[in-house]
């Protein structure tokens, strides 16, 4: 029963630590096209 | 948006590539990433972040350029994997156009003209800084590497108001790429991972 739950605590350890790369990779990603990429936005100015 | 737009359908591609092969959607890992938050903060803070824009629209094109820069380094640091390729060679594109015509983006007035229809006035004008954006308003005879510049929009039907370069499409398709690649097999992944 111990090691069962000791193995539930790693594997969602796990899948949490995994969430969080996903999300820190996808942010990364992100910061960089936004700031790579220059595309004039003018919403709705005009219209 | 046009580039947050191409990361959702990239992670939706790949997430759903994943589940189809019934593989874990699994990450690389970046090196130098921090490069890549030091380089995002001065953009953000001249053209993003309302209460500084105003304060540093003098430094703009300082901002961007050393803000490119260091995603440089950052894409050049990670061209062994294949999607930073043309992750790169688009912000390679934006960078030199950016650079050799002051520091910001140029858009044509007749795109401008497109974007934002009717009288100028008070709006906009040739030679200066358009709105608060990362673009500078140039004629094209006085463009240099025009064919670089922001001149692409989006169709009327999609009522959305944008104008983006070949640097942003190269990014956009950069990006769509890295995230599906993340949902293929193993093999695949060290594949792009080795270039």
């Amino acid at each position: 029963m111990k090691s069962l739950k000791n193995e539930l605590i790693i594997l969602s350890s796990k899948m949490t630590a995994q969430k969080v790369r996903l999300v820190v990779f996808v942010l990364t990603l992100a910061m960089f096209a936004l700031a790579a990429g220059a595309p004039a936005n003018t919403g709705g100015v005009g219209h | 948006m046009v580039l947050l737009a191409s990361i959702v359908l990239g992670l939706a591609a790949g997430l759903a590539r994943a589940w189809k092969g019934k593989r874990p959607y699994q990450t690389y890992d970046l090196k130098y990433s921090w490069l890549v938050l030091v380089g995002f903060a001065p953009q953000f803070l001249a053209f993003n972040f309302r209460p500084t824009e105003m304060l540093l629209s003098k430094w703009a094109s300082v901002a961007l350029i050393s803000s490119q820069l260091l995603l440089l380094a950052f894409a050049l640091v990670n061209l062994k994997k294949a999607p930073f390729w043309a992750l790169g060679l688009g912000l390679l594109s934006n960078f030199i156009v950016i650079f050799l015509n002051g520091g910001l983006m140029p858009i044509q007035p007749e795109v401008v003209q497109k974007l934002i229809p009717g009288p100028s006035i008070g709006l906009w004008a040739i030679g200066e800084r358009l709105l608060m954006t990362k673009d500078f308003v140039l004629p094209i005879a006085d463009t240099r590497l025009w064919f670089l510049d922001d001149r692409f929009i989006l169709p009327a039907w999609m009522n959305y108001h944008v104008a983006f370069s070949v640097g942003d499409v190269l990014i956009a398709i950069g990006a769509f790429w890295l995230l599906w690649s993340l949902g293929g097999p193993n093999k695949e992944k060290k594949e792009f991972s080795n270039g």
